[in-house]
């Protein structure tokens, strides 16, 4: 195994916050917690740097900005204690292995790089005075990099409550809700069947669901006698490696997974765990409803879009929001009609870290800003052993002002090698966001 | 003589800036930036099958991205999709960059092997002979010591199937694959060890 997941193991964090300077608590009462809020803490000497998102583009933004100039001050405000990965946890699900090998703490960009982690909850954000209001106090900032994730659209679920959230887990923000499914999974009674739901595209990881579906039925294969998996697709078809998912589906788990495209959920009933859709009610043993997504909630606190609209639109260049100057946007939160036609993947929001970093840097340093350039590779294990993966190259055209592919495409078919790469990819990107 | 002088500062000032710089500069900066999300930060690769880049010689790394770009070397797949997406000057900007970059060698666990068998080997076959200083290489020779061992062996089985062409690697046609196995992890580890 990796140095990392030794070295970062999850264990408490009191580096963390001694590096902020601050303590991360909050008020228990709501007058102090405004207080709190109107304070300017940690105020600011020299150029600065605030990342808000400790998720895949926000640790390497921070990363990058103190690799590109270490005299930058860089926060990585962040209000969960660890950071677990969203790739890789499909194969937790399917018991390969442990959350705690995919959970990893922010120690290591504290120690090796000097970046202040900030565990507390952003809450608003104000533009004019350059400062991010968080449930600790306001953070003064000249650049601010915003990685926000995906919030999920349970609205037009009917019947749905929060508690619905773990009868019918996601699973698609790793951590607990993984752990659910997981439980789910190992306590489903031989023949009792597995339902999952496939949101419509454009959501986080478009091939995510798919590998899912791939490992939930290897599971049921070699430890649930008669159950099957029913995959429930908002889409007319499998949105990501089509050929080389079905190829899979056909070979390994042709008794095993029933696949229903164009199908929506329009509903729930939590008592009796039944779901919903335009094609019926179906009932399992364990169900994964993975909902539409929008941007992450801060983006709609911020005004960086309005809630009519579902995406951040960003300036293709530098990622810097269309609506807020010296805002920075990133990963799966962005509008890929203004940034181009990118997928919604750790690793592109691991190259857009990369791009933002640059031209905040740059422009820091009062120079311009370079060109952006992304890269993406994305495996999924098809079963313990084999991946197949697709790729691409995105770089800047000066024509159409987006960001446009180069090259790339899809593996000719699965492989063990690819599946040993795919486990040598975590460590990897791990490290470049991490270590 | 005042002439001469400026003249050698320039060409001082020049060199200084860096081969990297010459091939492209920002270009690489932003272009090569990117490789880090599977060949980790610099190029110091973490895994066991991914090869280590940072560090490795620029005139290796320009032919094989060449190679691979051109459909000549089919020893990797991903490889040969993402160097479709660059131009040469791109490519061989990256290679500048990486090779500018300093040398981490593999911390992989190696399978066990016999020590003495194998530097026999290795000295049979005179892999230091062209992989020249223990196997730091130069030039189109690439650095063998302290790479990843699951890459090493990859590439050393493609090379004894014939599946890339090369005259000089060509011997490992007679080398038994339990052979092969003892030479990577004593490679690798030489890294680490020196």
């Amino acid at each position: 195994m990796s140095g990392i997941s030794r070295r970062n193991f999850v264990k408490a964090s009191a580096v963390v916050v001694a590096a902020a300077g601050v303590s991360g608590c909050t008020g228990s009462l709501g007058l102090n917690l405004n207080k709190q809020q109107d304070q300017v803490i940690l105020p600011k000497s020299g150029k600065r740097v605030v990342v808000l998102g400790g998720g895949w583009g926000g640790t390497t933004a921070a990363k990058y900005v103190k690799l590109g100039d270490p005299s930058i001050e860089v926060i990585l405000v962040e209000r969960l204690e660890n950071f677990v990965s969203c790739p890789a946890s499909n194969w937790v699900i399917a018991g390969f292995k442990s959350l705690q090998e995919i959970t990893f703490t922010y120690d290591a960009l504290a120690k090796n790089y000097g970046i202040k982690i900030l565990k507390t909850e952003a809450t608003g954000l104000d533009p004019a005075a350059k400062q991010l209001i968080t449930a600790a106090g306001r953070i003064e900032y000249d650049k601010l990099i915003v990685s926000p994730g995906v919030e999920f659209m349970y609205d037009k679920i009917e019947g749905w409550s929060k508690s619905a959230e773990d009868i019918f887990p996601h699973a698609y923000k790793a951590g607990r809700q993984t752990a659910i499914l997981r439980e789910q999974l190992v306590n489903l009674k031989n023949g009792e069947n597995v339902i999952m739901t496939v949101p419509a595209a454009p959501y986080r990881c478009p091939p995510g669901p798919y590998e899912r579906a791939c490992l939930i039925a290897f599971y049921l294969k070699n430890n649930k006698k008669g159950s099957k998996l029913i995959v429930l697709d908002a889409n007319d078809d499998i949105a990501s490696k089509g050929k080389l998912f079905h190829a899979a589906w056909d070979d390994y788990y042709k008794d095993i997974i029933e696949y229903v495209p164009e199908t929506v959920v329009k509903g729930v009933d939590v008592k009796s765990r039944v779901i919903k859709t335009d094609k019926g009610d179906f009932k399992g043993g364990a169900a994964n409803i993975i909902p539409n997504m929008k941007a992450g909630s801060f983006a709609y606190k911020a005004g960086l879009l309005p809630e009519s609209e579902r995406w951040v639109r960003v300036n293709s260049f530098t990622l810097e929001s269309q609506a807020l100057k010296n805002v920075f946007v990133l990963g799966d939160s962005t509008h890929a009609g203004t940034v181009g036609p990118v997928p919604k993947s750790g690793f592109v929001a691991n190259s857009m870290g990369k791009v933002a970093a640059a031209a905040v840097v740059n422009e820091l340093n009062g120079k311009e800003p370079l060109k952006p350039n992304l890269v993406n590779t994305c495996y999924s294990l098809v079963n313990d052993k084999e991946a197949i993966f697709i790729s691409g190259v995105y770089d800047y055209d000066e024509n159409t002002k987006m960001i446009t592919s180069r090259g790339g495409g899809l593996s000719p078919e699965r492989s063990e090698l690819y599946g040993k790469h795919a486990v040598d990819w975590t460590l990897s990107i791990w490290s470049d966001m991490l270590s | 003589m005042k002439r001469s002088a400026f003249y050698l500062l320039c060409v001082f000032l020049f060199a200084s800036i860096g081969a990297w710089a010459a091939a492209g500069g920002d270009t690489a900066e932003r272009t090569a930036k990117t490789c880090a999300g599977c060949h980790g930060t610099y190029g110091a690769s973490p895994g066991e099958f991914i090869p280590v880049i940072g560090g490795q010689h620029a005139e290796y790394l320009k032919k094989v991205l060449l190679e691979l770009k051109g459909k000549k070397r089919p020893h990797s797949i991903e490889m040969t999709l993402m160097a479709s997406g660059y131009t040469d000057e791109q490519l061989e900007a990256i290679s500048e960059w990486y090779a500018d970059k300093k040398w981490a060698d593999s911390k992989v666990k190696v399978n066990e092997y016999n020590m003495s068998a194998t530097v026999s080997l290795i000295e049979n076959y005179s892999c230091f002979g062209c992989h020249v200083d223990n196997g730091k290489g130069e030039g189109e020779t690439p650095a063998i010591t302290g790479q990843a061992p699951g890459y090493l062996k990859n590439v050393l089985m493609k090379y004894k199937a014939g599946l890339i062409p090369s005259d000089e690697m060509a011997f490992l046609k007679d080398v038994s694959e339990v052979e092969i196995d003892a030479m990577v992890s004593y490679l690798t580890e030489l890294g680490r060890n020196r």
